[in-house]
């Protein structure tokens, strides 16, 4: 278990993108998503509105969340595609489901508060830095790609699965993977459980290194793990890519004579 | 390695009293703030879009009157303004927007946030707690003279509290010291490494209490054989090295000898990493903060003292202890 607070990198300037991924993010779930993501109903004292909400959230997920099955045959799923696994669990699917605008709109989805928390903190951490190397633009380019490459990986890795997928982890995967290119010296401030309990900064190799193995130790859950992987892998190529620009390289430049400022007249 | 110390002038710092009463009209005009904005646009289904909203309009009612009037309607009636380090006038949209943040962050996250407010505020030598710190600010009298420099802080800080002199050179701080701790491992890749395995055990199939006990004792084995090479070897641990302290043996003003530096780093260990014994961490803590010398129960175990390098410029230490404070250590 390790959970990061910050890293000990300065940004230039403002992370406007991942100011506003976080807002757009955080404001999808409170205010769009049907309350039952919010606020799970209660299933003991069933009354009918708790049902209704119930329904309402699982219906929201297959209208906008990304379903395998949809993808690798290109029909919805209440035209009842030929290759699916298991057919959902309910009569009402949307029929008028745009199959691949679901790719996009699922990484703007969160099931559950915490869910929602963590991956914005990941975000935050990671992202703010990364998208001050790579500038606004393809930092934005580089997190949609890592969230379609991370949708797309699932999708093939559970090719007759029929439960929606969402969430940003896979997105956000990307930037994680970039910062391992970008700033591998960088420093985390992580809370770790399991080294004793303690809050210290470690260095980004090993933060990320931990991200990406522990995907692959992860017993059966929820938690779409081919996504992160895909996502972080997607960050790590498309990072290599873009580091030859030479306007990223120019950034890098003026970070390391920041850094170099910073120690001769310190050290 | 004592320099002279003569305190600097003191400068203009609100009450405790007053700041906490100010707190207390401005939370009564944010409740009624709030209370509007959820009849307005609240649902009752949504229990943590009550939430954002109550944060957005605390935030927004922070962030514009402090843009517009220079302070809150609460901070206008005892008499205190918001000032921003270095700067004369009144802040720009987006500083007093985060500092509004921070502090209706605080107010709407129920006794811990309310809890970090009030010590963190009155702890604080100048008033400048999480929120003025996250926006470089500070509260001050109406009529304070500005600007106040960041530059002088630091001896607003001094002049709170004589820096502590011991005849081995001026003693390292508590937040230097703790701060210092969080760079532990800055310059010790080994342990690093270390860490991430033991994190990597946790996926393990291993029953949870055998996991924390395992790796909690692997871990404080690691520590201990790392922290006794580097106290002996070189006095200092990359934290201390970044704050500008030293850890000495009292007797000889020199790095101590293994077997003193292996008892601190047992001692430490132990009071660091072992969660029943948190209590002795918190007596070292107060002994640092109030002891003359400041030596925690590991200094006293290993006979040492914290103190200043005496190698560097005193004026060089200050400023490497100021960053170290200030959360901006290289």
């Amino acid at each position: 278990m390790a959970v990061p607070f910050r890293d000990d990198l300065p940004t230039r300037r403002f992370p406007w993108v991942t100011a506003t991924l976080i807002v757009v993010n955080v404001v999808v779930f409170l205010f769009v998503q049907p309350s039952a993501y919010q606020n799970p109903p209660t299933v003991d004292d069933y009354s009918y509105e708790e049902y209704q909400r119930e329904q309402d959230g699982i219906e929201f997920a297959y209208r906008w969340g990304a379903v395998s099955c949809e993808l690798t045959s290109g029909d919805a799923l209440a035209e009842r595609p030929a290759d699916c696994d298991d057919p959902p669990p309910l009569g009402d699917l949307p029929d008028d489901k745009s199959v691949y605008l679901a790719l996009l709109t699922c990484m703007f989805l969160h099931g559950s508060a915490l869910h929602l928390a963590s991956n914005m903190l990941f975000l935050w951490v990671f992202g703010n830095n990364v998208e001050d190397r790579l500038g606004p633009i393809r930092y934005l380019g580089l997190y949609l790609v890592g969230g379609l490459a991370a949708t797309l990986g699932f999708a093939l890795v559970n090719q007759g699965a029929a439960a929606p997928l969402i969430g940003a982890s896979g997105a956000i995967a990307a930037p994680m993977g970039a910062y391992l290119v970008l700033h591998p010296r960088g420093r985390i401030l992580t809370a770790i459980a399991t080294a004793a309990f303690q809050v210290v900064y470690v260095p980004a190799v090993v933060v990320l290194g931990l991200f990406f193995v522990t995907q692959f130790l992860t017993p059966e859950n929820d938690v779409a793990w081919e996504a992160h992987v895909a996502g972080m892998v997607a960050g790590v190529v498309g990072a290599l890519v873009l580091a030859q620009l030479p306007a990223v390289k120019r950034r890098r430049a003026l970070d390391a004579a920041d850094v170099a400022l910073r120690s001769g007249a310190e050290f | 390695m004592a320099t002279a110390w003569a305190p600097p002038p003191r400068g203009p710092v609100a009450g405790r009293g007053a700041r906490i009463g100010a707190r207390a009209i401005d939370l009564l005009a944010g409740a009624a703030l709030v209370t509007g904005a959820w009849i307005a646009v609240g649902d009752a289904e949504r229990p943590l879009a009550a939430l954002a909203i109550a944060w957005f309009v605390l935030a927004l009612y922070d962030a514009v009157t402090v843009t517009w009037f220079g302070t809150t309607p609460g901070k206008a009636a005892v008499g205190l303004r918001v000032v921003g380090l270095d700067r004369v006038g009144h802040l720009p949209f987006p500083q007093a927007a985060k500092r509004g943040a921070v502090s209706a962050a605080l107010t709407i996250l129920p006794v811990i946030g309310w809890v970090i407010w009030l010590t963190s505020t009155v702890t604080d030598p100048l008033g400048r707690g999480v929120v003025d710190r996250a926006a470089s600010t500070m509260v001050v009298p109406t009529h304070t003279p500005l600007p106040i420099a960041a530059r002088d802080l630091p001896g607003y800080a001094d002049g709170a509290r004589a820096p502590r002199l011991s005849p081995l050179g001026r003693v390292g701080d508590l937040d230097v010291r703790m701060r210092a701790r969080l760079r532990r491992l800055v310059d010790a890749p080994l342990l690093a490494v270390a860490i991430g395995l033991l994190a990597l055990a946790a996926s393990l199939p291993i029953p949870i209490l055998a996991l924390i006990y395992g790796s909690s004792a692997a871990w404080v084995v690691a520590f201990v054989a790392d922290e006794t090479w580097r106290i002996h070897r070189t006095g200092t641990t990359a934290g201390h090295r970044l704050a500008g302290l030293v850890v000495v043996d009292r007797r000889t003003a020199a790095p101590p000898s293994v077997g003193r530096s292996l008892a601190r780093a047992i001692v430490l260990g132990f009071t660091l990493y072992v969660p029943l014994l948190w209590w002795l961490l918190g007596i070292s803590m107060l002994m640092v903060r109030f002891g003359t010398t400041g030596r925690a129960l590991h200094d006293v175990a290993g006979g040492t003292v914290v103190v200043a390098d005496p190698h560097l410029d005193p004026e060089t230490q200050r400023q490497r202890a100021m960053r170290m404070r200030l959360g901006r250590a290289a």
